[in-house]
């Protein structure tokens, strides 16, 4: 209506400058001239919309500056800057669709943000190149499934699908090497169901039982229902592989007699698929379920050094990751110490719990109050860094907490947690 | 699908000609299609999961397994979105407080107050108030949400 309306606006002086004669002279000036800056104007619009837009309008707006070709790409090349050296500031939701335009050059800077681990939307770069992957970029996309991100791991496993057959097949031992270490290692459930579902497709059948393993999952992080979201994710991609989903129900406890039944019938059904002897799940592997006695929480999840879980359980134990994690033993004494020290620091910061803005750095301790439910202290950023932006008593806090960490046998970790920590809230 | 939209059709035709609103017609669109039993003095829990499970882009047909909860009242927990605008009649709940890749309109649930503004907080919210479901668009044609709830106000 906007358009139509700026239309009839301007048909007077278009039909001026155009010194049109007749009706059709007059329309078809109207359609040449109207349309330029009404195109411009919206491209201006959907851009800002894209980057600065609510959450929810962003990936819309940037995919109709796809749909609108030629024009927006040029604008887009145009805020990437000389040699793409503006990029992040397209924000995740343009870069991801960025490789829809077709265009070589926005490509180019598609990969140049892939190899800059600085840059902060490296997952969703890497999920616009796997949309459509080019022949000669096969094996580049493959080789990020070694990537520290585990959004850039999941873009690698998920354009497998959609690479050309001819290239993918002369990488066919590095590809099926990387799935089978991936399904067996990743720490991340969803690297590992999108290793398995690519390993079905191949013909293996049988990695499918290790997302009939997820159907069984009942862990959460604090109150975050992690087993939940995994049943619902695996019992949405068995369904489609199995063609119905057995009656289980993901929102129920899989120990249910209905849903206990459906496993069965599906764990049956994937068997039924296997030719010879099936995989083993891992232990490692096996459904976690809800521990009870955690008492502190540490999550880290940054864009550019990646995710971490940690908890500290009242039994003297810190559990690494999601899922089962790693289970490490502490020195008794040390998480009660611990929750004593820091629940003393946190009560210097009277009611305030979040600082920083919104973003894709965040950091969240929780501690278990004395009520039994959850006190959550959250920082959160953009791109940028901000020096000190963790206050002085969470700085501490999280000092201790690294402190904790059996450095002997955990250094790797204890220099990646660091180095996140230093990422997201600055020094401490 | 068919199904329901014909039993939705019917149960609207029905409560439009004796005059109830659409809180009375969605117990007859639940109890019809096999949903969750219910009336319309009952609270269900719903799950961010649940509303998250199931394929929508833009312009798609909502699928029957979350339309059924239209018009009920339901409790949800979840979490506000980092950037929640302080002193706003509305907030995004997410299945996170990092909201990480809830740009997905089925990824979260836009909550209206009626009777308060909002002020940030990282911890798990549990809310009541009356659900819907549907495409509401911006002035641009832009799809805002599929998930409403509206609710009183919010607990300190």
């Amino acid at each position: 209506m906007a358009r139509l309306c700026n239309a009839l606006l301007a048909l007077p002086l278009l039909l001026i400058c155009a010194g049109a004669q007749d009706p059709s002279q007059a329309a078809q000036a109207l359609a040449q001239g109207a349309a330029e800056p009404d195109e411009t104007a919206k491209i201006t619009k959907y851009l800002d919309l894209a980057i600065r837009g609510r959450i929810s309008v962003r990936p819309q707006a940037a995919k109709r500056l796809v749909k609108m070709g030629d024009a927006a790409r040029a604008r887009i090349q145009e805020a990437c800057g000389e040699n793409g050296a503006q990029l992040a500031e397209l924000g995740p939701y343009l870069v991801e669709v960025l490789a829809d335009f077709g265009d070589s050059e926005l490509r180019g800077y598609l990969w140049q943000g892939l190899r800059d681990l600085d840059f902060p939307w490296r997952g969703p770069a890497a999920r616009s190149l796997g949309q459509a992957p080019l022949e000669a970029e096969v094996a580049q996309l493959l080789a990020l499934n070694n990537d520290r991100l585990d959004q850039v791991r999941l873009a690698a496993i998920e354009s497998l699908d959609r690479m050309p057959p001819a290239a993918l097949e002369a990488l066919q031992t590095q590809s099926r090497e990387a799935l089978l270490r991936l399904v067996h290692r990743d720490p991340s459930d969803r690297v590992r169901r999108a290793a398995a579902l690519r390993l079905d497709l191949e013909g293996e059948h049988g990695y499918l039982l290790w997302l009939v393993e997820d159907l069984r999952r009942t862990d959460t992080y604090f109150r975050l229902p992690l087993g939940e979201q995994a049943r619902f994710a695996a019992n949405r991609a068995l369904k489609k592989r199995l063609g119905q989903d057995f009656g289980f129900r993901a929102e129920d406890p899989p120990t249910s007699e209905s849903n206990a039944q459906a496993i069965a019938q599906i764990q049956a059904a994937v068997l039924a698929r296997v030719k010879g002897p099936a995989p083993q799940v891992p232990d490692a592997l096996r459904a976690a379920q809800k521990t009870e006695g955690d008492l502190i929480g540490l999550e880290l999840r940054s864009c550019r050094v990646g995710e971490f879980f940690l908890r500290w359980n009242r039994a003297d134990v810190l559990y690494i990751g999601t899922g089962k994690g790693l289970a490490v033993p502490l020195i008794p004494g040390t998480v009660e110490r611990l929750d004593g020290a820091l629940k003393a620091l946190v009560a210097s910061l009277g009611k305030e719990r979040y600082w920083g803005e919104v973003g894709c750095d965040l950091e969240q301790l929780r501690l278990v109050n004395d009520a039994g439910s959850v006190d959550a202290f959250l920082i959160s950023k953009g791109q940028a860094s901000v020096p000190d932006l963790r206050p002085a008593a969470l700085d501490r806090a999280v000092a201790l907490l690294v402190a904790s960490i059996p450095a002997e046998e955990h250094s790797e970790l204890v220099r990646e947690v660091t180095r996140a920590l230093e990422v997201l809230g600055g020094e401490f | 699908m068919k199904r329901i939209k014909l039993v939705l059709c019917c149960c609207f035709l029905s409560s439009s000609l004796v005059g109830l609103d659409a809180g009375h017609a969605a117990p007859c669109a639940a109890s019809d299609i096999g949903g969750p039993a219910r009336s319309h003095e009952d609270v269900i829990e719903l799950s961010l999961q649940k509303l998250a499970d199931i394929e929508y882009e833009p312009g798609d047909d909502i699928d029957e397994q979350v339309l059924v909860y239209d018009g009920l009242t339901i409790k949800i927990t979840g979490y506000m979105r980092t950037g929640t605008v302080e002193g706003a009649k509305w907030f995004d709940l997410t299945n996170d407080s990092c909201g990480c890749g809830t740009s997905k309109l089925q990824h979260f649930v836009r909550v209206t107050l009626e009777d308060d503004t909002t002020r940030f907080q990282p911890n798990e919210l549990s809310l009541t108030g009356t659900f819907s479901v549907g495409e509401k668009e911006d002035e641009d044609g832009f799809v805002e949400s599929i998930y409403r709830l509206t609710i009183k106000k919010l607990d300190d």
